[in-house]
């Protein structure tokens, strides 16, 4: 092993233990944002690596995982920048990102899933980092603030507009879904008549 | 059709990744090696700048899959979820075209897209043309109408193939991505398996196996050097690219 720049005796047992305590956490959170598994993967060696470049920076317990996961966010968005150098299927899809397609074919084969899955896609990229913060992580407002950055009273405040924003956009998506199912038949009847 | 109406608690439930399954994923040793030992370091610029970021991203990648053929395989192997999720349907021959994102079934994505055309979803008329299956950037396989570029639409789109051409009359294809999951499953253990295995030996099982998987026109690339210190082989994976890389390393202990 080398010796750590801090040149502190600490930095291995301490970044073993965060390491230890929080990978499952952080693979989960690039996992559920991705859309192949080698690329959550590569997330996680990138925050990790540049975890242990700066284990000395890092908070303690429970702060570190949202400093793991502020690292996670932006090592993701830059993978993502990246990505729309290529043919990216992720930003051509009717303006759906990545979170929205990143899910198992047998959930999007679920009506109702595909419903909350393509409303969420709808929503500012901020407002889904807060929904699945919230929701996915279960992060409470104070790790939430932590990493997006703002301050935790604010947080209680966007997650509450971004509640009503997803609400919103899954009733279009239901009110879309229902008026598609109704078409189906009529344009099959018009087929076999024709 | 939903239980209940709370947007959260609907989201909650179509998350990727369930706190259940969080808790059986296990931290990977090796990763944690590479990391402290400078490893990943080693592969990249240590100053940032526009031009070196992209280096910097890649290099790590190259380095952690590379690493796949040690324990982090493991974490792959236990878990028997990545396989074929999704997959985009192009009405056109055109990236921009309009596309339809659905699970793949156990049919795979040509027959996915065939069922839309089926259904009128796209096209029109329900009539099904001839599909190719590609690989875009992501990995991901996008399905496109064959009708208007003809043999050549994957390479007119600038992606890999997944196959030569089949027309979607037939049975389809199998699936690209159910293939490279075969390949994976068959390869790792033998890398897992070995303290080390040689460039030239880890060379002809990876062609053996992507020939076995249906992948055989995927590229095998030396990322080398390999030197005294790190004379073995782990592989690095780019479905994107259809390449398996073979990766210096020290021999496992």
């Amino acid at each position: 092993m080398e010796e750590h720049e801090d040149g502190r005796d600490d930095a291995l047992p301490r970044f073993q233990e965060i390491y230890e305590g929080h990978y499952a956490a952080v693979y989960a959170y690039a996992r559920r944002r991705t859309l192949v598994d080698a690329d959550a993967q590569d997330a996680v060696a990138e925050t990790f690596t540049i975890a242990w470049r700066r284990v000395g920076e890092m908070p303690a317990g429970d702060a570190a995982r949202a400093w793991l996961y502020g690292v996670a966010r932006r090592v993701l968005a830059n993978q993502r920048r990246g990505d729309r150098r290529r043919a990216s299927l992720s930003v051509r899809l009717r303006g759906q990102d990545a979170a929205t397609i990143e899910i198992e074919g047998d959930v999007l084969a679920a009506d109702d899933r595909r419903i909350v899955l393509a409303a969420l896609g709808r929503l500012r990229e901020a407002d889904r980092e807060l929904l699945r913060l919230a929701v996915w992580e279960e992060l409470p407002h104070r790790e939430i603030a932590a990493v997006v950055g703002c301050s935790e009273g604010s947080v209680a405040v966007r997650l509450h507009r971004a509640r009503g924003r997803l609400a919103r956009e899954i009733g279009k998506e239901e009110r879309r879904a229902g008026q598609e199912a109704t078409e189906d038949p009529e344009r099959r009847a018009e087929g076999s008549t024709s | 059709m939903n239980p209940t109406s709370d947007p959260l608690e609907r989201l909650r439930g179509v998350n990727p990744v369930p706190a259940a399954a969080v808790q059986q994923l296990r931290p990977d040793p090796v990763l944690l090696r590479a990391i402290v030992s400078g490893e990943l370091d080693e592969r990249r610029p240590t100053r940032s700048g526009p031009a070196r970021r992209r280096t910097r991203l890649v290099a790590p990648a190259l380095a952690v899959t590379g690493l796949l053929g040690g324990a982090a395989a493991y974490a792959y192997l236990r878990d028997p979820a990545p396989k074929p999720q999704t997959v985009g349907c192009y009405e056109q021959p055109d990236l921009e075209a309009r596309t339809e994102v659905v699970g793949v079934g156990a049919e795979g994505p040509l027959a996915a897209c065939a069922e839309l055309w089926e259904q009128g979803v796209l096209g029109e008329g329900g009539e099904v043309p001839p599909l190719t299956e590609c690989i875009l950037g992501t990995g991901v396989v996008g399905v496109f109408p064959a009708r208007a570029a003809g043999a050549g639409v994957c390479t007119s789109l600038s992606v890999p193939t997944t196959d030569p051409p089949t027309p979607t009359t037939g049975a389809p294809s199998a699936d690209v991505n159910e293939r490279f999951r075969l390949f994976r499953e068959a390869v790792l253990p033998q890398f897992v398996d070995a303290a080390c295995v040689d460039p030239p030996g880890a060379a002809d099982v990876v062609r053996r196996e992507l020939a076995r998987a249906g992948l055989g026109d995927w590229r095998v690339t030396d990322a080398g050097p390999f030197s005294a210190d790190r004379p073995c082989a782990t592989l690095g994976f780019r479905p994107e690219a259809t390449e398996v890389l073979l990766i210096p390393s020290a021999p496992r202990r």
